[in-house]
């Protein structure tokens, strides 16, 4: 039992019970943004689990985002799948994305990696707009019912909210049985010194595939999830802005740090709206978000395992330079 | 049959030929040093030895088995484990999580059953940690389980190193440098616990500079200049070979006469 008690864990059972009352308390609007806030969480901890566990930094995680939300729709779409059917092909279909943006990354580190997954996302995001019998190209699939589970339809977003809380919590807890395990130890190996982690007879490889493939899945879970909350997808959604806000997140929060996603993932999930409010003073909010951002990336010991100083020198610094000493 | 052979090892980068025809064995139960000036190809050996260069002639034999060819992880299951010249820890994990890697080949279970609770890895996770305990108080560090490791002092951090490389279960052990940047004391030291570390291994390789420390414990000394070995023999044959002395100090009555004065 006290290994559970850990700051990380106590910091999480804190917001899940803020989480848990906070439909009592609020309105449909700020509900909506709480779910937003949660989908947000499934997918920055996906990257999270990329990023600061396996030391890869993916600036195209919206594509495994966009190819869930887009199976699910589809699904319903041209097969009329509930929700509980379409889900398991999620699971597959983004599987199996994530092993195939996994498979040059054997050849490739530093800077490449950022080069393949940002255009990896924009050629997802070509496919969805082009492939007109499948997707519907620009127009977008409109009229996705509420999730359907096994007969049961989810007719508010007080039951939606909390289902994906339920998601929320599986995820953190499957990250954390990932992050203490042997597949988790040797991806941190690999991350702080991959010369070092081969030294130790770790595989990089298959380990690399394994991390894109398990981080891509979690990903278009919260796709599928945000498909059934909007009701529509259409492509423009799944710009790169939305892989950008995804790597905030995780910076803000901590690499590494799940509980700090979380964090991460309210703040920037409900700051946007919040400054809304401020667009009758000065029209330029999105400037005072960006000055936001700076300023908490300043303050950055001020955040609950804020890992900042570390994660942007992650950014700039090779970690994983080539030569054997 | 001796317990490691490297035969007419040779590996050119371009037209440089870094390690040049070079043949040494190493018996059950000994110390081997492997000396030479600076740039004269012993971590380059090394590399060799572990699979990271795959050598362009020659061959590498643990007890009658080829090793040439053999990726990293497979030498490392084939009981070869090596440690840095330049310390490279796992910087951001706990000192016990840098031993749980260096056993990882040993715990057997996957990627799959890492996903969740279940009994085969509770069972070896449980083994794997009550091992790690042990290697830590060989290496006296047991009071360090929790802490991250670059915050250890430097020779602790040399001792984990070693520690991480004893918990793969090698029959060979590899060591690059590992008493560079230590003072005398924190030397002597380490030198005892080098020779005591054939208790847990068949053999050790011994990259060192600091001719104190291989003068007293190897049982074996090959000399390395220009990637080809000049002289192998015990300690005492070795510092009163001319050419070894050559090497290092260069000929005496040359232009550049160090060895005078």
């Amino acid at each position: 039992m006290k290994k559970l008690l850990t700051p990380k864990n106590i910091t999480f059972a804190i917001i899940m019970v803020g989480m848990a009352i906070a439909p009592l308390l609020t309105s449909p609007y700020s509900l909506r943004i709480l779910i937003t806030a949660e989908l947000n969480m499934i997918f920055a901890m996906s990257l999270n689990l990329l990023m600061g566990i396996g030391g890869t930094v993916s600036f195209g995680h919206a594509a495994f985002y966009s190819i869930g939300a887009y199976t699910t729709a589809c699904l319903w779409y041209h097969f009329k799948w509930a929700y509980s059917t379409s889900f398991l092909l999620v699971i597959l279909i983004t599987g199996l994305a994530g092993l195939l943006l996994a498979l040059p990354m054997s050849r490739i580190t530093g800077r490449y990696v950022t080069i393949i997954t940002l255009s990896f996302a924009e050629i997802v995001n070509l496919i969805i707009k082009n492939w007109d019998k499948v997707t519907l190209g620009q127009m977008g699939i409109v009229g996705i019912p509420s999730i359907n589970l096994f007969g049961f339809k989810f007719t508010n977003k007080i039951q939606f909210f909390y289902f994906t809380l339920i998601f929320v919590i599986l995820t953190y807890i499957i990250m954390n049985w990932l992050v203490n395990s042997k597949l988790g130890r040797n991806l941190q190996a690999m991350r702080d010194d991959s010369i070092a982690a081969e030294a130790m007879g770790i595989k990089l490889f298959p380990n690399k595939v394994i991390v894109f493939t398990i981080s891509a899945i979690f990903a278009g879970i919260a796709g599928s999830l945000y498909a059934h909350l909007m009701t529509y997808v259409e492509p423009s959604t799944f710009n790169a802005n939305l892989s950008f806000n995804c790597i905030s997140i995780v910076v803000i929060g901590g690499l590494g740090n799940f509980s700090g996603t979380l964090i991460g993932s309210l703040f920037l999930s409900i700051l946007p709206e919040y400054l809304r409010r401020f667009d009758f003073l000065f029209k330029y909010r999105m400037i005072a978000y960006g000055l936001v951002l700076v300023i908490v990336m300043w303050l950055n010991h001020s955040i609950p395992g804020g890992k900042l100083k570390e994660a942007v020198k992650g950014f700039f610094v090779r970690k994983d330079k080539m030569e054997v000493a | 049959m001796p317990l490691l052979e490297v035969k007419d090892l040779t590996i050119r980068f371009g037209g440089l030929v870094a390690v040049d025809n070079l043949s040494f064995t190493m018996e059950k139960g000994q110390v081997v040093a492997l000396i030479g000036p600076n740039g004269a190809g012993k971590t380059t050996v090394i590399n060799l030895l572990t699979g990271f260069y795959t050598p362009n002639e020659g061959e590498v034999r643990l007890n009658g088995e080829n090793l040439v060819g053999m990726s990293t992880d497979q030498v490392v299951e084939k009981g070869l484990s090596r440690t840095f010249q330049n310390i490279r820890l796992f910087s951001n994990m706990s000192v016990e999580d840098n031993i749980l890697i260096g056993m990882q080949h040993r715990i057997e279970y996957g990627a799959f059953l890492s996903l969740f609770p279940n009994s085969k890895k509770n069972h070896w996770e449980k083994e794997a940690k009550a091992e790690t305990l042990e290697i830590l108080k060989k290496v006296g560090l047991e009071d360090s389980l929790s802490e991250k490791s670059t915050s250890l002092p430097y020779g602790k951090q040399r001792k984990l190193e070693i520690g991480r490389a004893l918990a793969a279960h090698p029959k060979i052990l590899l060591l690059d440098e590992p008493a560079a940047g230590m003072n005398p004391a924190e030397k002597q030291e380490l030198s005892t616990f080098i020779r005591s570390l054939l208790n847990e291994v068949d053999g050790i390789l011994l990259i060192e500079h600091d001719m104190k420390v291989v003068m007293s414990i190897s049982d074996k000394i090959v000399v390395l200049n220009h990637g080809a070995k000049i002289c192998e023999g015990t300690p005492a044959e070795v510092q009163n070979n001319p050419e070894v002395i050559e090497a290092y100090l260069g000929k005496k009555g040359g232009h550049h006469d160090v060895a005078r004065g």
